[in-house]
């Protein structure tokens, strides 16, 4: 198996057993809301679960994209073969285009790599958020079990298509980290196995967030094909994506209830689909990039705290709030019907 | 490897080839050309789904070739786009840069 980077980390992956995550808390609790810098903490961990849950809800976008590829591309991959029968007069094509087990298998592959990482996302939230509420150094069940949690999702990521990352390379180390520490009980490396989470999660962002970009731009492509087809074969009344300019004359829009059927207006609509496309894909590209240097602050300010410098945490904030902002847009153009 | 220009080059031919299919499709006059232009269309999606899973050394000399070459046939291929009246030629320019993104395909390293 080969590595996309060079890792000079065990590759080894262990199972954490729910023994190991209790032995996890404790530092955690120590490095988090120790006596002197309990505020601090607990700014943190708040930070940290709305970064998380800012990402998990990347990860959903991602995963709507993916099934709206899939689909899409079957409707145009039908199409196509039919527009090839039809120009050879009903004759199949010798080579139709396919679409067949192994490329869905793909997407599939794809999906279940998606949903694990929202999965992880939000168990990094319910971690964040349940250090957040604890006010003894006694690990409550609620952290405990969503440690054990975190510690599962994080041995189950697979690899995401297209990102030629194996996410084990990334976190391996929590695995050792923790059997090591099991030994030494050094509650200052067990402080640092969060930040071990965080690091690895920053580097397997980075890393894939050029496959994220393309996900949200490949939908967008199969999106115009289908809207392309509809239009021009009159299965759809596109002139309201033109209503809001007659709205804010006070005008109505004449034929609204009709396909469109001269080429230049079509050519126009078409040109407003791609556009609606193209914001989708560079909200996204946004989204991707924000998270990763939020992430990537994230990981600083835990830093920050395990050496006791001053927190700041500005920086996170604002990449979150930025990622938050784009993945909202993205939802309203989705959902753009009802808005029109 | 996706943050290498190999795999955006792989991405950004088979995006051009999907969004231009029914125009190049519409251009052809024969059956023969029909069939290539599906061949093609097929082997740079599945090029790009290959592409998932290969990691490609951006440092060896023959995947910078291949990668500037598939590069440069994209370029070609849109700048003929707005006339496809030699439709032929466009197929040539085609079926040319799909070999060259299989040959870069074969260059990278299985990651599994």
């Amino acid at each position: 198996m080969r590595l996309a980077f060079r890792q000079h980390v065990p590759r080894a992956k262990r199972a954490l057993s729910s023994t190991l995550a209790l032995f996890l808390l404790l530092p955690i609790l120590a490095g988090l809301t120790g006596c002197d810098n309990r505020a601090e903490g607990e700014a943190l961990a708040k930070t940290g679960a709305a970064a998380a849950d800012t990402l998990a809800k990347y990860y959903d976008s991602l995963i709507q994209d993916t099934i709206d590829t899939w689909e899409f591309e079957a409707f145009n991959v039908s199409i196509r073969n039919s527009m090839a029968a039809a120009a050879a007069g009903g004759a199949a094509p010798q080579h139709p285009i396919t679409f067949d087990a192994r490329e869905q298998d793909l997407l599939q592959k794809r999906l279940d790599a998606l949903n694990a990482r929202a999965k992880l996302a939000r168990r990094l939230v319910t971690t964040y958020n349940a250090l957040k509420d604890l006010s003894t150094f006694d690990a409550s069940g609620a952290v405990k079990s969503s440690a054990e949690a975190l510690a599962t999702e994080i041995t189950g990521l697979t690899s995401l298509p297209q990102a030629g990352i194996n996410p084990s390379t990334l976190f391996g180390m929590v695995a050792s980290d923790i059997a090591g520490w099991k030994q030494s009980r050094d509650i200052r490396k067990g402080s640092k196995i969060l930040l071990s989470i965080v690091e690895g999660l920053t580097k397997l962002v980075d890393a894939e967030k050029d496959v994220y970009k393309s996900i949200t731009e490949e939908r967008g492509n199969k999106a115009i094909i289908v809207a392309q087809y509809l239009i021009e074969n009159k299965m759809v009344l596109a002139l309201p994506l033109l209503q809001k300019v007659p709205d804010s004359l006070g005008i109505k829009l004449a034929g609204a209830d009709k396909p469109v059927i001269d080429a230049p207006t079509i050519a126009g609509l078409m040109e407003m689909i791609r556009v609606r496309m193209l914001r989708m894909a560079t909200l996204s590209a946004g989204a991707a990039d924000s998270m990763s240097a939020g992430l990537a602050d994230l990981a600083t300010a835990h830093q920050e705290l395990q050496a006791k410098r001053g927190l700041s945490l500005d920086g996170v904030l604002a990449a979150v709030a930025r990622a938050q902002a784009y993945v909202d847009e993205i939802n309203k153009l989705r959902e753009a019907k009802k808005s029109e | 490897m996706a943050n290498s220009p190999s795999f955006k080059e792989l991405k950004e031919i088979y995006f051009l080839l999907d969004l231009n299919f029914n125009k190049l499709f519409a251009a052809c006059t024969t059956e023969e050309q029909r069939d290539r232009l599906r061949v093609s269309y097929v082997t740079a999606r599945d090029n790009f789904f290959e592409a998932q899973n290969r990691v490609f050394q951006q440092n060896d000399p023959l995947v910078k070739k291949l990668t500037q070459d598939v590069k440069d046939a994209k370029e070609q291929i849109s700048g003929m786009l707005s006339n496809l009246k030699q439709i032929v030629k466009v197929l040539d320019a085609v079926t040319a840069a799909v070999h060259l993104g299989s040959s870069l395909i074969t260059l990278g390293s299985a990651l599994l």
